[in-house]
């Protein structure tokens, strides 16, 4: 990734129709398949790939940092896997990407700006995503 | 990671219940749901309307986007706190 300020926006328009494109999810909300390694508590910059297609009750959360009892009951809470999916069937966006993409508490920011970061966003940009929708916990 | 993503050519939306926190990373473009509490980004746990009236306004930013770098405010008065 090119270096800029961290003053600058980096700003990308978007300019098709929500009717017709892609959606990908990225999130910090600790979210990973039960089936994936945990995430580290202490720390981890480490992603995990989730298919969009995958059952709330094939997931889990490892994140100490927030309050996940309602997210436990409900992923969509932080994490709007079947939201984004009822929402393609309503026709309000095109469809979502094949997968989407998770990562848990971390602290090690100049690691995640300079590695963790370019690594989601050439998995993003490999997924086709026309948006991205961003959350935390 | 916002920055990243959108410096590869693809427009993002974040959804914040931090606007303070998220500000320092001058988000493209940002949804502050006012009130909702960390966990709940998108509402409460089974309130599926909610959680796509937040999601659909957060995308609407990429369609009718603000100046970059502000995070827009919106109350929910469906929202219960806990």
């Amino acid at each position: 990734m090119a270096d800029i300020s961290r003053y600058c926006i980096p700003y990308t328009p978007f300019t098709g129709k929500l009717e017709s494109s892609r959606v990908g999810l990225v999130s910090t909300a600790g979210v990973h398949m039960k089936t994936q390694p945990a995430f580290v508590l202490a720390g981890d910059n480490t992603v995990r790939m989730i298919p969009a297609d995958a059952s709330p009750e094939l997931l889990s959360i490892s994140h100490e940092h927030y309050e996940h009892s309602d997210a436990a009951r409900d992923i969509n809470c932080v994490f709007p896997i079947g939201v984004l999916r009822e929402l393609v069937t309503e026709g309000r966006i095109g469809s979502t990407t094949q997968d989407h993409i998770c990562m848990g508490f971390s602290q090690a920011m100049r690691e995640i700006r300079e590695k963790t970061s370019v690594e989601i966003a050439s998995l993003i940009r490999r997924l086709k995503a026309d948006a991205v929708l961003l959350t935390a916990g | 990671m916002q920055r990243a993503i959108e410096m590869e050519g693809i427009p993002t939306v974040l959804i914040t219940v931090d606007p303070e926190q998220s500000w320092q990373a001058r988000p493209s473009r940002a949804l502050h749901p006012v009130g909702f509490k960390l966990g709940n980004s998108l509402g409460n746990p089974g309130a599926t309307e909610l959680q796509k009236t937040v999601l659909m306004d957060a995308l609407d930013l990429l369609v009718h986007p603000p100046e970059p770098g502000t995070i827009v405010k919106r109350e929910y008065p469906g929202y219960a706190l806990p």
